[in-house]
């Protein structure tokens, strides 16, 4: 799987990270594409809410997004931080866009464990933007 | 040229424009002046209009119809190669025209024409030739006649035998020898839509007919074509195969087709020089396929199979093909699906939020874009090319400059000069808008409101997708000169962008607002934008902050009129923004403040590089009453920037109700501030450092003691010849009845406190209690009735400085409903005497020196029994401010002393009722003085006095006087009194009347003047007396 963008927004849809993909970014800027997905992720959160029995642990969002060339993936964590990989083909089995979503949640986990790190602020961590650096090289 | 352009750049892919219905033509029609023709031709129009049938009709006559020319096909020889059978072109542009609009599938022939006609064998010839020259002006097509024979009489007069016979020679004659080739219209109008009816099903029928003959014919060339080498040809037969299916209605036959034709594509080489034939030529054939599947509601099918197509053509670039003129093929291919989808949607189709028409538009217009920043890249003055560029071509796809016979040179300065013209803007923003009048319709979700007390589902716009299209318009606005529409959807964005704190894309917005506000030279808008553009959060680059600060420093230093600035932009700053003073002056100006003309930029609306918070002190009663106003600036502008004018807007609040006594607003309700203070110097703001001013406000008089004084903004002007003014409006202004908590750090300490950690607290209570003068009472309630009570204030000044102009008001009457009334009210100050009969007397007061007091003795004389309420005030002017200091005090009005009475015989036996003793005999009356006070009273003197005894005798004092009594302590004395005699002539009984009088006054009384003021003279009514003639018969009253 191509991923050739990454965004992580905070609670209040503020963005926290953005990251493209060097050689293949986008079709579209990133910002454009995870502010329009937010509509989307508002309206799930919405329907969920709606549920007589919601889904804790379903924080998978699937596509919400269509892009000229790929999809905009969504992941809402109970913290409602939001994860978005954006990919650069139509068609990826959901278990492959899960366990990256997974990994990102860990990490950022993780790094929110540190006692230097600052809620609902952009995240400056290097080591979490290396991370995310390398799933946009490797594409796995 | 033009036919290239548009072939080229058409929206939709060519061919698709063209209706997929079987037509049908109908000749002898004489609508305006037969009545059943007129019927008979509204009726089809009817079933068209109202989708009740496929066929289109169209008149006509026989001179104007006109069917193209069938060309002669090379016939194949042994021997000939390969290469002979390959076609200049893939496709013919005209060919889907040729037989969808202009060859029908029937001819359909009105013939007026009786069976008992005497004239039969002549009208019959006429038929003959008629369906003859008709037949040569086919040119070998297979379309099917019908003749329609008109009857004025229904056919049933007539015999069967002639009907027939006629029929027969008619159809020999015309060679109708099909068998759905001749029908009579014999029936009267009213049956008319009900024959017309059958002959639409008819008329269907041998259009299939037809459209299967020449799929037949087609089919017979593929079947000697070579699959295995002539790949062109096989797609140009399969398309056409596919597009006669379409005709005939077999819409799942004409897909196989299309598909097949596109594996066969997929074959022909790819060169240059067939690269865009070839790719424009696979573009029809999805195109197609996907109309077909949407009218087989297929809609997920022709999506997959749309976005097959792209994936593989994406990057399908030729050897030398312009990534403008790649960009531009796919921009043409999402908008032609988009189109096919939206057909479908408005006939019925569904679709989501995730997949709808609008979605390709957007893309569409993606590549529209792309294909702009391609041709910029390349973009130079190219002259109008030479005489090539005017050639046509017949296939579809084939352009000039991909022609062998054009050099590259030439195809490159066509490609050039084709994309200078081109409209690129109008083109992304015809696409743009068409996807969001598309989302606008499927991008909306139900959100559970309560509306009336009940809960309802209301439908809300997912704005953001919306957002982000208005963005992407108004970019294209700008490049269209279309600041004003540009100008009101970047505001919008930005406004969207700021509250979500998306900061990047507030600075797109911001800088489309920016060139907005330039052209229309709009100069508050401009300054506004600038200003916020150098806001810490704005990412973009110290270079770029610093110009957006220099567009400030020109408006402010009025540079920016000068037009030779700005001659290389589409408008002039300078005159643009002097147009707009013009017509703001005449009542247009948005952003002009109303006080100086000048522009205000409002930093509360904007995320402002230039912050400012306030803080007002609470004012220290031990030095003064003043309030201190500390206004601290943080300028995150790159250069310095110079202020002047700071003036907060302070307006005074009161707790509770809404207005004060003196009539003063609330903030919020008026624009114009309570109270004013500014200071006029300049202060240079130094960036990424605080700084501080300090004012300072005095108290106002006559407050409430609830009053309280809050900042609801603050201004400050830009120093230039134009100045520009800045708003900052403080956050919690309204919050005027909060108290607040927030610790203020000192005034010193302000410009060292990071800025984070200042607060902003533009509220302090005002403190006119806590004035420099403080009014005390000495007095030892409670007063008693008739006495002249005093009170001693003292009036103190804790300050340091003297109380001038002061004036001292003392107020006194009956409290809680006490019939009270003051009869005397005296004050004395400085040894003057100021008296009033009245409950109110005021006198001047001496100015009062610093940390020194002034005694004022206020006396009140009170006449009964009740409450008695004093309120004192003192008006004074202290450091040039008007200040007010009062005190009230209640006490009780009661009457000390209570006296009692007894009549004693001379052997000092109480005398009682029935008693009788003569006239001139003595008796003694006794009397008993106790106070109820606890304060002790000295009696000064007392007496009897008895009118009917003074008439014989002196008044008789009573002998114990001048003695002091306290609480529980009485005083009591016996009277000896000789009866007087009986007048002479009076009454046989004579009432006797007689009071009690004692004057006494405090033990401790400090208002003894010497003369006896301070005694207080108290009269009691004794029991009155009924004198007899013979005996004395008294008897006791109680005094009322």
């Amino acid at each position: 799987m191509k991923i050739s963008g990454v965004a992580i927004v905070g609670r209040q849809n503020e963005p926290l990270l953005l990251r493209t993909s060097e050689a293949q970014p986008p079709c579209e800027p990133i910002e454009h594409i995870i502010y329009a997905a937010l509509d989307v992720v508002d309206d799930h959160a919405l329907l969920s809410a709606k549920k007589s029995t919601p889904d804790a642990l379903k924080f998978y969002l699937g596509a919400l997004y269509p892009l000229e060339d790929g999809k905009c993936y969504g992941y809402l964590v109970n913290t409602k931080i939001k994860f978005f990989i954006i990919t650069q083909s139509q068609a990826h089995s959901d278990q492959d866009v899960q366990s990256i979503f997974q990994q990102l949640h860990s990490e950022y986990v993780r790094m929110a464990c540190s006692p230097f790190f600052k809620q609902d602020a952009p995240i400056t961590s290097a080591k979490y933007v290396r991370f995310v650096d390398s799933l946009l090289a490797s594409g796995s | 040229m033009a036919a290239v352009l548009k072939e080229q750049d058409d929206l939709l892919v060519p061919t698709l424009a063209v209706p997929t219905t079987p037509l049908v033509k109908v000749i002898g029609l004489h609508v305006g002046e037969n009545e059943k023709h007129k019927v008979f031709w509204e009726t089809l129009q009817k079933r068209v209009e109202q989708g009740e049938t496929v066929v289109r009709y169209e008149r006509c006559t026989p001179d104007t119809i006109n069917f193209p020319p069938r060309k002669d096909k090379p016939q194949r020889q042994l021997g000939i190669t390969e290469e002979d059978y390959i076609p200049p072109g893939i496709m013919k542009l005209n060919w889907p025209t040729k037989h969808a609009l202009k060859i029908p599938a029937v001819l359909v022939v009105f013939i007026q024409l009786e069976w008992e006609a005497e004239d039969w064998e002549d009208k019959e010839q006429e038929c003959a030739q008629l369906f003859e020259s008709l037949r040569s002006a086919r040119n070998n097509r297979s379309t099917r006649f019908v003749a329609i024979l008109e009857q004025s009489k229904p056919q049933t007069s007539v015999p069967e035998e002639t009907i027939t016979r006629r029929a027969h020679t008619f159809r020999t004659a015309c060679d109708l020898r099909h068998r759905s080739s001749l029908f009579t219209l014999d029936m009267p109008q009213g049956q008319i839509p009900t024959a017309v009816e059958k002959l639409d099903a008819i008329f269907f029928d041998l259009a299939q007919q037809h459209y299967s003959d020449e799929i037949k014919r087609v089919e017979a060339h593929m079947d000697i074509a070579n699959q295995a080498t002539e790949h062109m040809l096989f797609v140009r037969y399969l398309f056409k195969v596919g597009f006669f299916s379409e005709l005939k209605g077999a819409h799942r036959d004409a897909i196989s087709r299309y598909h097949r034709a596109l594996e066969f594509l997929a074959k022909v080489g790819f060169t240059s020089a067939r690269a865009r034939e070839i790719k424009t030529v696979a573009g029809v054939l999805v195109a197609r396929m996907c109309r077909c599947l949407f009218q087989t509601s297929a809609p997920l099918e022709a999506i997959a199979q749309f976005s097959a197509h792209v994936r593989a053509n994406r990057l399908r670039l030729a050897p030398g093909e312009h990534p403008a003129v790649h960009a531009a093929w796919i921009a043409q291919q999402y908008a032609t699906f988009a189109s096919l989808f939206k057909d479908a949607v408005d006939g019925g189709l569904g679709a989501i939020m995730l997949q709808h028409p609008g979605l390709y538009f957007k893309f569409a217009a993606e590549f529209a874009v792309r294909r702009m920043t391609e041709a910029k890249k390349t973009q130079s003055h190219t002259p109008a090319p030479g005489p090539v560029a005017a050639e046509t071509h017949t296939y579809i796809g084939q352009v000039v400059y991909t022609c062998e016979a054009a050099s590259n040179a030439q195809q490159l300065q066509l490609i050039k000069w084709h994309e200078q013209q081109y409209p690129h803007a109008s083109v992304v923003l015809q696409l743009l808008n068409a996807a969001r009048t598309i989302f606008e319709t499927y991008c909306v979700t139900k959100q559970p409101a309560v509306v009336n007390g009940q809960i309802v589902a209301r439908e809300k716009k997912l704005t953001r997708m919306l957002t982000i299209l208005d963005l992407q318009r108004a970019k294209f606005l700008v490049l269209q000169r279309n600041f004003a529409d540009a100008t009101t959807l970047a505001r919008a964005a930005a406004r969207a962008f700021r509250a979500g704190r998306w900061w990047s894309l507030l600075r797109d917005a911001l800088l489309l607002h920016k060139q907005c506000a330039w052209a229309l030279g709009a100069t508050g808008a401009f300054c506004t934008t600038c200003i916020e553009l150098c806001a810490p959060q704005i990412p973009l680059s110290a270079e770029d902050k610093t110009l957006a600060q220099s567009g400030i420093d020109d408006v402010v230093q009025g540079t920016h009129m000068d037009d030779s600035l700005s001659e290389d932009f589409p408008v002039a700053f300078g005159s643009a923004a002097s147009d707009a003073t013009t017509s703001s002056q005449d009542g247009g100006g948005g952003d002009r403040d109303q006080t100086d003309g000048g522009p205000q930029i409002d930093m509360a609306s904007i995320t402002p590089a230039v912050e400012c918070k306030v803080l007002l002190y609470e004012p220290d009663p031990e030095t003064d009453n003043r309030v201190r106003v500390c206004i601290a600036f943080r300028s995150s502008l790159p250069l310095p920037l110079r202020i002047t004018n700071i003036a907060p807007a302070l307006h005074i609040a009161v707790d509770g109700d809404g207005a004060d006594d003196d009539g003063s607003t609330k903030p919020g309700t008026s624009d114009a501030p309570d109270l004013s203070i500014s200071l006029s110097s300049t202060t240079a703001l130094i960036p990424n450092s605080t700084k501080v001013v300090e004012l300072w406000l005095a108290t106002p008089p006559r407050l409430p003691s609830t009053a309280a004084v809050v900042c609801t903004h603050v201004r400050a002007a830009i120093v230039g010849t134009h100045p520009i003014a800045l708003c900052w409006s403080t956050p919690d202004a309204s919050m005027t009845t909060t108290t607040t908590t927030t610790t203020m750090p000192p005034p010193a300490q302000l410009t060292t406190t990071p800025w984070s950690a200042l607060p902003s607290i533009p509220k302090t209570a005002f403190v006119p209690q806590r004035t420099g003068v403080r009014i005390t009472h000495a007095h030892t309630p409670p007063a008693f009735v008739g006495e002249r009570y005093r009170i001693a204030v003292t009036v103190a000044n804790t300050k340091s400085s003297p109380t001038t102009d002061a004036t001292f008001r003392v107020e006194a009457g009956g409290a809680d409903g006490s019939p009270t009334t003051v009869d005397l009210l005296q004050v004395a100050v400085d040894g003057k005497t100021h008296t009033s009969s009245s409950d109110r007397l005021s006198a001047p007061l001496p100015d009062i020196q610093a940390n020194a007091s002034q005694t004022v003795m206020v006396d009140v004389l009170v006449n009964a029994v009740g409450h008695l309420a004093i309120t004192t005030r003192l008006e004074y002017t202290f450091m040039g401010v008007e200040c007010v200091a009062q005190h009230s005090l209640s006490l009780p009005i009661v009457t000390p002393l209570h006296t009692t009475f007894q009549l004693l015989d001379t052997q000092g036996e109480s005398l009682d009722h029935e008693m009788s003793l003569p006239a001139g005999q003595d008796m003694c009356v006794g009397v008993q003085i106790e106070t109820t006070q606890p304060e002790r009273l000295v009696l000064v003197d007392a007496w009897l006095q008895l009118p009917w005894a003074a008439a014989v005798a002196k008044p008789l004092r009573l002998s114990a006087c001048h003695e002091e009594i306290g609480a529980g302590e009485r005083v009591s004395d016996l009277v000896r009194i000789t009866l007087p005699p009986l007048v002479p002539g009076a009454d046989p009984t004579t009432t006797a009347l007689g009071t009690f009088h004692i004057k006494w006054r405090r033990a401790t009384s400090t208002c003894d003047d010497g003369d006896g003021s301070s005694c207080v003279e108290t009269t009691s009514t004794l029991p009155m007396v009924d004198i007899h003639p013979s005996t004395l018969d008294c008897r006791l009253h109680s005094p009322t």
